[in-house]
């Protein structure tokens, strides 16, 4: 059920996974122009 | 069972704080949504501004305004502040007011950096804006900011470096906090294909930004880096490639595109089945349609930039893949039209603006098809065509969007319903004019005109001038719904009842007019029958 995943622990969970994918998304980019210049 | 928003919100039962620590150290999603809102109307009319300018000086050829120099520090200003001032915050706004109240949720999942992410905004625009009176002007080399041009902005290069990083800030951390209140804090009952098609189109956009803003984050970094540090990631005389910095801008600019129409996809399948009084037609093939065309969106980018020069098999790749944006989109324009079909329609001003959504971001979609034939694209590109295309595409598409979603849901949110008989003069007025201004521009291109000069050959004056003469109306016809706004905002008109429209769908109906402070702070068991959507 949706409600159960109400809780603190998940909200903090799925907003770390998405903030770390978008830091790597950066880092990645300019570690790819790196590499290539 | 604790929940995020109690945990921060212990205090939940009280009203608003008073005075400016109300929307100062707002946490709540109503009155930031408020602010955003606000910003991004203020933001439309600094735009705007900066966009007659740009009209006056194109009145007639010749030089009469500005020198040619801050015309072009207002078309590189009036794009930055149109798409991450006006649009983009004024989509987050009908998020954070909007999407909690159609799940059932009682606020945003983490309301603090909802405040922190509205709150960057002012600054970051500050900051951009106070480049105007910097020695060297604002940044002219277009919004794209491709080097080696735009390392000859003046002073103002690490400014607009620095306000797109915190732009770039504020719309991932508003990203996450929407998926993350979509993931985690839905109604028991409302599976994701249950969710209206509002929320939908947000948690796609949502994923796009995520996916596109540390591109183009990282895109002004290496632009800094080789202002500033000695790096040479897009200069050709250190080894570097400027042509790398294209692909990567348009990487992020090309789904930009799609962030800046899907909101407004959502809104319009809202609006319609309301006043054609029938379900969407088709809502889950609505949901894959969305889902392609974001993903289509991350394989196109290059159309952008034929003219540099790439291989005869890129050049095909990237036509096609764009051509087949058009199929998702053809479903969506489909099934809007087929939940018209045989409905009980009427007319109010939020109709009339999907609408006209309807017939007019077809015609920038068409042009946006015309475009994407590579050897028709190498006669289009930087020409006054391309400035049609894009225009039809965010004024008569984004724009309208957000104007018809505006009167949609302003008596929900001021409990008043605005002038009716002003509302539709305003549409009229917006409808003719943005045609008026943008559809001569087409004409323009095709005969030659390059975009982004403050002059041009006297051939081009007749069109010009009535371009010119329609952004003027079009610029005009906003004051009056401005005072539509303010209007409704100071309790004046009708008293909204809590359905508002004729039996529209959604959760967000169900809670009175004006909505409360505090709203669904026990999630809805059930949602009501009347207010389902599949």
């Amino acid at each position: 059920m949706n409600g159960d995943r109400r809780t603190k622990a998940g909200v903090r969970a799925t907003a770390l996974w998405l903030a770390a994918i978008a830091v790597a998304i950066y880092a990645g980019f300019i570690l790819l122009s790196v590499i290539r210049a | 069972m604790s929940t995020a928003v109690a945990d921060v919100g212990t205090h939940d039962h009280h009203g608003p704080e008073n005075g400016f620590r109300r929307w100062l150290f707002a946490t709540n999603h109503k009155d930031i949504g408020t602010m955003y809102l606000l910003f991004s109307l203020i933001m439309l009319f600094v735009g705007g501004t900066m966009a007659m300018v740009i009209r006056s000086e194109l009145l007639a050829p010749g030089l009469q305004f500005v020198n040619p120099d801050f015309f072009n520090q207002m078309t590189t200003m009036h794009a930055l502040v149109m798409i991450f001032g006006a649009i983009m915050p004024a989509f987050v706004g009908l998020a954070n007011w909007m999407v909690p109240l159609m799940i059932g949720a009682p606020d945003m999942a983490l309301p603090r950096m909802n405040n922190l992410s509205f709150w960057i905004l002012p600054f970051a625009f500050t900051i951009l804006l106070s480049t105007l009176f910097m020695p060297g002007g604002a940044p002219a080399g277009g919004w794209t900011m491709y080097p080696p041009l735009v390392l000859q902005t003046g002073d103002a290069f690490p400014f607009l470096i620095f306000s797109i990083h915190l732009m770039g800030l504020s719309s991932i951390m508003g990203a996450i906090n929407i998926i993350v209140t979509i993931i985690n804090m839905r109604a028991p009952d409302m599976s994701l294909l249950k969710m209206p098609m509002f929320v939908w189109s947000w948690l796609i956009t949502a994923y796009l930004l995520i996916a596109v803003m540390p591109v183009l984050a990282g895109a002004v970094t290496m632009l800094l880096t080789d202002q500033f540090f000695g790096t040479s990631f897009f200069l050709a005389a250190g080894g570097g490639d400027p042509v790398m910095y294209q692909h990567i801008f348009w990487f992020f600019g090309h789904p930009e595109v799609y962030i800046m129409i899907l909101p407004a996809f959502g809104i319009v399948s809202e609006i319609i089945p309301t006043f054609a009084r029938k379900p969407l037609f088709g809502h889950d093939s609505m949901v894959y349609a969305i889902s392609a065309i974001a993903f289509l969106s991350f394989i196109v980018w290059a159309h952008h930039m034929f003219t540099v020069g790439m291989p005869l098999t890129g050049q095909l790749f990237f036509m096609f893949a764009t051509m087949l944006i058009a199929v998702p989109t053809g479903v969506k324009i489909f099934n809007w039209t087929a939940t018209m079909w045989r409905g009980a329609m009427s007319f109010e001003t939020p109709m009339l603006f999907a609408l006209a959504f309807l017939f007019l971001f077809s015609i920038g979609g068409f042009s946006g098809v015309m475009t994407a034939i590579v050897p028709a694209d190498i006669q289009y590109q930087d020409s006054y065509f391309v400035v049609a295309h894009f225009h039809y595409v965010l004024v008569p598409g984004a724009l309208f969007a957000i104007l018809g979603a505006v009167y949609y849901w302003m008596p929900k949110w001021t409990g008043r319903m605005y002038n009716e008989k002003l509302g539709q003069i305003h549409f009229w007025l917006t409808a003719i004019f943005v045609n008026v201004t943008f559809f001569p521009m087409h004409f323009l291109g095709l005969a030659g005109m390059p975009r982004r000069i403050p002059d041009y050959a006297t051939q081009f004056t007749d069109w010009n001038f009535v371009a010119s003469i329609g952004a003027f109306g079009f610029g005009l016809s906003q004051l009056l719904f401005v005072y539509i706004v303010i209007s409704c905002m100071r309790g004046r008109g009708e008293a909204a009842t809590a359905e508002v429209w004729d039996h529209p769908k959604g959760l967000e109906w169900t809670v009175p007019s004006p909505a409360p402070f505090h709203t669904f702070e026990e999630p809805p068991a059930r949602i009501p029958a009347a207010h389902t959507f599949t």
